[in-house]
């Protein structure tokens, strides 16, 4: 059951408010734990009952982090964070690092378990938060089903309030649906009209496609992966705001960046935090001489782009960020800033269109040989199978066009112009044609999985 | 009014109508115009059957998705859409030309072979030709074109990928034993008699099937000059002209009267002399399809039990044949014959009868006609391999391996 399915829009979602607004408050909790935890049996079947155990291991632990002092305290917290992290390297990495082993289903979720674990255990140890003794309101924060599948990265201390009262209000619920509604506009009236496209460009070889497929390919990828995540994540913080939580931001226009440094500031902006509060700072982020930032920051991109999965092509994905970022960083940023600020957005544009080519490619040849032919506008194709205009039906060039407006916040301005009744009218018009709209799209099943489901 | 009451109301609004629709079954999954048909459940299985087998739960996800209000609705407008607001050529994996044609477009498999992968391929099939030989048993690899191979004028853009992976598969068998029959030239002759392919479908005709089946048996009848067949005139042939498109992806053209489409029937003409000559034996792992309908008639349905009998124990994997043999008797009833979808099919263990789910799909192309030329003709799922047992209890007079272009991809697996 996916987030962008009818059945979880028209009558799971419907099903689960209606319960909950009928609860008592003392139990709402409890409700929106079982729910979560129904919600990912049915996709998950039995797992769930390694996710109850997992959150009753990390209860326990951060209990004796907190009782603890000094090296004891620390002790537990080492035990904990290489517990998390064997439980992910079991199910993530086992394949990879042992290819002769028998394949090892990758349950969903357990990526951002893992991370939301660490992170819990860490805030504990910092005394960021005190640890949640409810055991219940610690298994709601672990598995509410929002945020449970592919985030975002929620610390403790930024719903603990939420958990004990919930800010539910006629406001709140309808910011709420029509965020829900935005996130599966993106994902499914762009993303996935872009999705079909983008599989059969990186079917063929870069050998038989010309060079402005090539630059299709990877331009069409970029806004399919930007509009599939930060759609999932518009529903996951419009599904918590219904329920009287406030999730934060994951997205904030990437596109614009006049840097990669600033593109990550803006690129899953909960995934950065983490990496920088939980590996970067621990490692000595800057405080230890410019080398040393240099080969902090590129730990902390190799260990994010083999996050993202189990594959060469990941870990390249990581390291050429990190190299990025360490260019950006030397002299104060001297290579870049001297720039005009147009340059700087295109150089930045160049260099994601070309990362995420190594993202989405199977392996590092087929990676090398996009990119070279890409880069160079390379004519020594052996073949080109297919015209240009064969990827660019209207519909594709109406999602571009409208995928591209989207990546820069003119329409959201625009919107803020409006005010009182206005903005309600033109917001419920919109909320109105965009639910249709899925329904129209989501009966046909085209739909896909979310792209970071799988990490 | 409070702000924000506006976007409640019309949500509650649009799940209220979806709702009250899905209950009174207004414009749910009613009509079978999906290729893959639709899910039906007869009675809710059991709460226990949902939380414990995962089968069941997919079974009632696609339940839901399947039957939730005012689908059909939606789901029509979707093409509407997509092919005449928007003019895009491009639906449901698809892509249409401005008669109406459609066709596949590239599966998300790469287009052509690694020389390691061709190597596979190749020992796969000289292994299961050698075994064969050593029985005296004469092997044809037969490679059925998609339509865009044989229609190569219709598709939109020239093509250019579909064939890359059949013509390396060819050159490397080139130098084996391996008969090797390619069906794309002698279709390709035939375009202007009869329609070889359905207009809105993958699938090949009746008439594409006899085709091929012609080819098939010329090239047997080379190695024994004893054998016949049937030929065109054993039938007659007679066109049938319906009113809206045939095809099972019909929809994504809007499946509505006013768009012609000519089926050609075979009737067995009084007396033929050559059917089932010499009590010969054929086995086919076949990947051939002609469709049948949920209205499929009972006489029809039980002319083509003989040929179900091998497919549907294969097709329910886990089932037991005792199974087979109690949904046998509900096919003769023919209540309902129901497709749902493949990944549920191969897998479904008929959930103790709580949903009738007979399969009626896979490989009676060809074998409509072996089933008249040879005693007995048994089927198997192309992507099986060969299986020795069922050879040494059979001994089949032929042995066949259909492979759809598009399914190329089966031949990489090691037997």
């Amino acid at each position: 059951m996916s987030f962008v399915s009818p059945i979880f829009l028209v009558l799971f979602l419907p099903l689960v408010f209606l319960l909950y607004f009928i609860t008592p408050k003392k139990y709402k909790n409890l409700l929106l734990v079982f729910v979560s935890l129904f919600f990912y049996f049915w996709n998950e079947g039995l797992y769930v009952l390694h996710i109850l155990f997992w959150v009753i291991v990390n209860y326990v632990f951060s209990l004796q982090i907190s009782k603890s002092v000094g090296l004891v305290s620390k002790f537990h917290l080492v035990v904990i964070v290489v517990f998390n992290i064997l439980i992910l390297g079991y199910f993530k990495y086992t394949n990879f690092l042992f290819p002769a082993t028998s394949v090892i289903y990758l349950p969903l979720a357990i990526s951002f378990f893992a991370f939301h674990a660490i992170a819990y255990n860490v805030d504990v140890y910092r005394r960021v938060n005190k640890p949640e003794k409810n055991l219940l309101n610690l298994m709601l924060y672990f598995t509410f089903f929002p945020h449970l599948i592919a985030g975002p990265i929620i610390r403790y201390h930024q719903i603990s309030k939420n958990i004990k009262l919930k800010n539910i209000s006629i406001e709140n619920i309808s910011q709420g649906l029509f965020r829900v509604i935005c996130g599966v506009a993106k994902k499914i009236l762009i993303a996935d009209t872009f999705a079909p496209i983008v599989n059969e460009i990186f079917a063929l070889s870069p050998y038989n496609l010309s060079a402005a497929e090539l630059w299709l390919g990877a331009i069409l990828f970029s806004l399919q992966i930007y509009y599939d995540f930060s759609g999932y994540s518009d529903i996951a913080i419009g599904l918590a705001k219904v329920f009287g939580f406030t999730f934060p931001e994951n997205f904030n226009y990437p596109y614009i960046s006049t840097s990669v440094t600033e593109f990550w500031k803006r690129w899953h902006i909960t995934l950065s935090n983490w990496f920088k509060d939980y590996l970067y700072i621990p490692l000595g982020g800057n405080r230890k001489g410019a080398l040393r930032t240099y080969i902090n920051l590129f730990i902390v991109f190799v260990a994010c782009g083999f996050w993202h999965g189990a594959n060469w092509t990941f870990l390249v994905w990581g390291m050429f960020h990190g190299i990025i970022l360490i260019l950006e960083r030397i002299k104060n940023g001297t290579l870049v800033n001297w720039m005009p600020q147009f340059i700087r957005r295109f150089y930045t544009l160049i260099f994601l269109l070309t990362s995420w080519v190594i993202f989405r490619s199977e392996n590092l040849v087929y990676a090398k040989s996009y990119i070279k032919n890409m880069l160079t506008f390379s004519t020594s194709v052996t073949y080109v199978y297919y015209p240009i205009s064969y990827f660019l039906d209207k519909d594709i060039l109406l999602a571009l066009v409208f995928g591209t407006i989207l990546a820069f916040p003119l329409i959201r301005q625009r919107l803020s112009t409006y005010k009182g009744w206005h903005k309600e009218i033109v917001k419920t018009m919109l909320f109105v044609l965009l639910f249709i709209l899925f329904l129209i799209a989501a009966s046909s099943e085209t739909y896909k999985t979310f792209i970071y489901f799988r990490f | 009014m409070q702000k924000g009451y506006l976007i409640i109301i019309f949500y509650i609004l649009i799940i209220v109508t979806i709702t009250t629709a899905m209950f009174l079954n207004i414009s749910t999954a009613g009509e079978f115009v999906e290729h893959r048909g639709v899910v039906e459940i007869q009675r809710i299985p059991p709460i226990k059957k949902i939380l414990t087998d995962s089968d069941t739960r997919a079974l009632v996800n696609s339940y839901l998705r399947d039957h939730y209000g005012m689908r059909n609705i939606f789901l029509k407008t979707y093409p509407f859409i997509k092919l005449n607001i928007l003019g895009s050529r491009r639906i449901y994996s698809g892509m249409r030309n401005s008669d109406g044609w459609s066709f596949e477009t590239l599966p998300p498999s790469k287009i052509s072979f690694s020389q390691s992968e061709l190597v596979i391929i190749e020992n796969n099939l000289v292994q299961e030709n050698e075994y064969l030989k050593s029985k005296n048993i004469p092997y044809f690899f037969v490679i059925v074109p998609r339509k865009q191979s044989v229609y190569t004028n219709l598709y939109p853009f020239p093509d250019k990928t579909f064939n890359k992976k059949t013509d390396q598969v060819l050159n490397q068998l080139k130098n084996t034993d391996v008969e090797v029959i390619d069906l794309r030239e002698v279709l390709r002759n035939n375009v202007d008699s009869f329609p070889l392919y359905f207009k809105t479908d993958s699938h090949w005709t009746n008439y594409g099937a006899f085709i091929a089946y012609e080819e098939i048996m010329r090239k047997y009848q080379e190695q024994n000059s004893k054998f016949k067949y049937l030929t065109k005139e054993d039938f007659e042939i007679f066109p049938v002209v319906h009113e809206r498109w045939l095809g099972d992806s019909s929809l994504m053209s809007f499946n509505e009267p006013g768009h012609p489409e000519v089926e050609v029937k075979f009737k067995l003409k009084e007396g033929s002399s050559k059917i089932k000559p010499n009590n010969w034996k054929i086995l086919t792992y076949g990947d051939s399809y002609v469709e049948v309908k949920r209205y499929v008639l009972k006489s029809e349905l039980l002319h083509i039990l003989p040929t179900m009998e091998y497919i549907i124990p294969l097709l329910f994997e886990e089932t037991e044949r005792s199974d087979y043999l109690k949904i046998k008797d509900t096919l003769e009833n023919s209540i309902s014959v129901i497709q749902i979808e493949p990944n549920i099919r191969l897998r479904n263990r008929l959930l103790n009868f709580l949903m009738i789910s007979a399969v009626l799909e896979d490989p009676l192309g060809l074998n409509f006609f072996f089933e008249m030329n040879f005693d007995k003709s048994i089927v198997q799922p192309f992507n099986y391999p060969l299986d020795r047992t069922l050879v040494e209890k059979e001994k089949p007079n032929l042995v066949i391996r259909e492979v759809n272009q598009s399914d190329l991809d089966s031949l990489l697996k090691t037997y």
